[in-house]
């Protein structure tokens, strides 16, 4: 059942409803000739004024219509496509300067249009839009880009037209729009969109959606984000980064199930820009088009009119039951069940997981956590440790740590008879006596698989460790705003983009070191020292995984540790990177509380 | 169904040299080349040329954007998703075979192709890297990309290729 329009939890706990044909019919019926709302004046000059658009070729290849318009006023139009009978519909009209931007629905159908204009060269920017094209979510929007021109009798058909380039990959705004709505957009990659609602949801996390951007030229760029997965909402707008100023459109249904088909004017404020990593003089953009790779089998049409990479983690996850879970974990436990290092073969993630360290052995420790557990060890090989919890009794189990700077390791264990199946994944810092964990746990609220996290600070006692008092390793902004590329290994790069103190956003490099698919998770950062900080997200509603790194700004190299539940058990595994700073948008000033805590 | 005709580019061209230089660069007067032989000759090697050339635009446009740019090629207006990453043909002859109606067609053409070496692993990280096409590495195999082709009103298009 629909809700409230947007309900104060992430987009990925939203229970979507599963519109259908006819309902999305009835939600249309009297809008198409009402034509979009919007909070500003709408443009009226195109009132008496027709236009021919001719499109090009669409993004998969296909012929794009004819469209001819004839404005009756400055809310009515009517439209013919490739010659056919003339429909009357209403439109709403906005201008940028030189661009005219227009939008309106067709009677009857589920269809309509979002035109860019650019009246200097004549070029078009058409957007064929779409309900019920996705089978499996007939709410979301699809859309067809078209890159045509305005059509003058007489006249030649002019030389430019805009284009998808990756002249915008990188940049990050604030926008404010007439509506009210403030949001942080980034576009981090030439396919997809990293977005923050700050005013519309009230707990702000980071969400990510598959993006087209498109250049006008002089400055103006054509965005659109497909809310994918979630509501299905699409988002056009043109912009002008100089005049910092945006006119769009807003289509789709909002968690209650409500039409949104909105005009908006927008001001802008620049975030900044990080790097991009394609060699120098390759511009190319999206869209993305679907061309799996080896060892993918997801089914794709790369010729369906509107066809692109879209990344589908919900529809993809197989989510687990407690008693799955528990069935699972009995079944079979990997705890770093391979050892590392140069030579082992070790693949995906771990490739550059250098051998764990043997700078534990021999000795004992105690981590008293503010509020949580008190856990004892024996580390009694590089391979293994015995612990026990609050003075419970003493268990044997697989480990493996590494030294991140001196005295400073992360270790990992998972802790065997616990009910949901707990993980410690442990900063153990002896030269300040503090100790930090991600407490990775199962049998979370939403799925039985699905990992949660609880942050434990702590001290550590030790022989010679000195005591920290009430000092801990603490929250800190220090990351927030930042991108951090991840090299893996050859064909596996992705970039962590920070853009609330409670997001960790992931893009995937494609092999010309473009940034391509997106999603993103909750997270949190620790700092342990000046330049090194213990990370952690979560894969919610995608794979489950809760991942950590301990990140060292200094040698820009990481250490981390995932733990995972799915049908093939529990396990526990080491990752690790060559990294690349990308830079740092500077958005602290829109979290006045700065940290997660 | 139509019955198809064996034939070879190379045999053919042996058969037809004189055909395939202009007739006008020969000298020739027209009344030589008016016998139907001629003109079927002629025909066929402008078939020959079409094909040939027909199976080279799909290896350009499936390096520069995999099934979605190759698409317009096709009769049905949709191409398979070869399961490669790059194509290169040969320098060699393509293996043609043009049915005795001339309206379908067949060709082997000798290519080397680049297949992709699949990133293992089962994280997310490397199933979306896997989903926009990242590999591991490549590596180049010798192969033969054949293609089925059928005439329209317009010029030949493709209705199937596949690799062997």
């Amino acid at each position: 059942m629909a809700g409230a329009a947007y309900p104060d939890m992430p987009l990925f706990r939203v229970e979507w409803s599963a519109l259908d044909e006819a309902t999305i019919a009835a939600r249309l019926d009297g809008v198409e000739m009402r034509g979009p709302a919007s909070a500003s004046p709408t443009l009226q000059s195109l009132a008496g004024q027709s236009l021919r658009i001719v499109c090009g070729q669409g993004t998969t290849g296909g012929d794009g219509p004819t469209l001819a318009y004839a404005f009756a006023s400055g809310s009515r139009l009517s439209l013919s496509e490739n010659g056919a009978a003339a429909v009357q519909a209403g439109y709403g009209a906005l201008d940028l300067g030189h661009v005219t931007f227009f939008a309106h629905l067709i009677p009857g159908t589920l269809r309509g249009y979002a035109v860019v204009v650019d009246n200097h060269t004549r070029a078009a920017t058409v957007f064929e839009l779409w309900f019920a094209g996705y089978d499996k979510r007939k709410r979301e929007v699809m859309r067809e880009v078209y890159q045509g021109y305005v059509d003058v009798a007489g006249q030649e058909p002019p030389a430019t037209r805009h284009a998808f380039n990756n002249r915008l990959e990188g940049a990050g705004w604030f926008w404010r729009q007439d509506t009210g709505a403030e949001t942080l957009e980034f576009y981090p990659s030439i396919a997809y969109t990293h977005w923050v609602e700050l005013s519309r949801i009230e707990n702000a996390i980071g969400h990510c959606a598959p993006a087209d951007y498109i250049e006008i030229g002089h400055g103006k760029y054509i965005y659109t984000r497909t809310e994918a997965e979630f509501s299905g909402i699409f988002t056009v707008y043109a912009f002008d980064v100089n005049a910092k100023a945006q006119v769009g459109l807003r289509l789709g249904f909002n968690a209650a199930d409500e039409l949104e088909f909105q005009l908006f004017r927008g001001k802008g404020e620049w975030l900044g820009q990080i790097a991009t990593f394609e060699d120098f003089g390759i511009t190319e953009g999206g869209p993305m088009l679907p061309r799996p790779g080896p060892g993918q089998t997801t089914a794709v049409d790369a010729t369906a009119k509107g066809a692109r990479a879209v990344y589908r983690p919900m529809e993809t996850w197989h989510t687990m039951t407690r008693a799955e879970v528990d069935g699972a974990v009995a079944e079979s436990r990997r705890v770093f069940a391979q050892r590392l290092g140069a030579g082992s073969g070790a693949s995906g993630m771990a490739a550059r997981v250098e051998s764990p360290s043997e700078g534990l052995v021999g000795r004992t420790a105690t981590v008293r956590y503010d509020g949580g557990p008190v856990m004892d060890y024996q580390f009694t090989s590089v391979d293994e440790l015995r612990w026990r919890m609050d003075g419970g009794a003493w268990k044997a189990t697989r480990y493996h740590a590494w030294e991140a700077i001196e005295g400073v390791f992360l270790m990992g264990h998972v802790l065997e008879g616990t009910p949901n199946h707990d993980g410690h994944i442990v900063v153990l810092d002896f030269p300040e006596g503090k100790a930090t964990c991600y407490n990775g746990y199962l049998n979370t609220p939403w799925f039985a698989n699905e990992a949660g996290c609880r942050p434990l600070f702590g001290k550590l006692e030790a022989a010679g460790v000195p005591d920290p008092g009430d000092a801990r390793h603490e929250f800190t902004d220090e990351m927030l705003g930042r991108a951090i590329v991840f090299n893996y290994q050859p064909g596996l790069t992705s970039m962590h983009l920070y853009s609330t103190p409670g997001t960790t956003s992931w893009i995937i490099f494609t092999p010309t070191q473009a940034a391509g698919l997106e999603w993103s998770g909750s997270g949190a950062q620790i700092k342990i020292r000046d330049g090194l900080y213990f990370l952690y997200w979560l894969e919610e509603e995608c794979n489950g995984t809760l991942g950590t790194i301990l990140l060292n700004m200094r040698t820009m190299h990481d250490i981390g540790i995932g733990y995972h539940c799915g049908e093939e058990g529990l396990s526990m595994s080491p990752i690790s990177a060559l990294l690349r700073h990308a830079g740092r948008f500077d958005v602290s000033r829109y979290f006045p509380r700065r940290t997660r805590a | 169904m139509t019955a198809q005709i064996d034939t070879t580019r190379r045999a053919f061209l042996k058969a037809g040299a004189l055909a395939a230089v202009p007739a006008a660069g020969l000298g020739l007067p027209a009344a030589a080349l008016a016998s139907d032989d001629s003109k079927a000759a002629l025909a066929r090697m402008a078939d020959e040329r079409a094909l040939e050339g027909l199976a080279r635009d799909f290896v350009r446009a499936f390096n520069r954007g995999g099934a979605g740019a190759a698409a317009p090629l096709f009769a049905d207006g949709r191409a398979p998703m070869l399961p490669v990453a790059k194509l290169a043909l040969a320098d060699e002859e393509p293996q043609l075979a043009i049915s005795g109606d001339g309206d379908a067609a067949t060709a082997s053409l000798a290519c080397t192709v680049e297949e992709a070496l699949a990133l293992e692993g089962e994280e997310t990280l490397v199933r979306m890297a896997r989903l926009q096409g990242n590999a591991a590495g490549m590596q180049a195999t010798p192969k033969t990309l054949r293609a089925s082709f059928v005439r329209h009103a317009d010029g030949w298009r493709i209705a199937s290729v596949d690799l062997a």
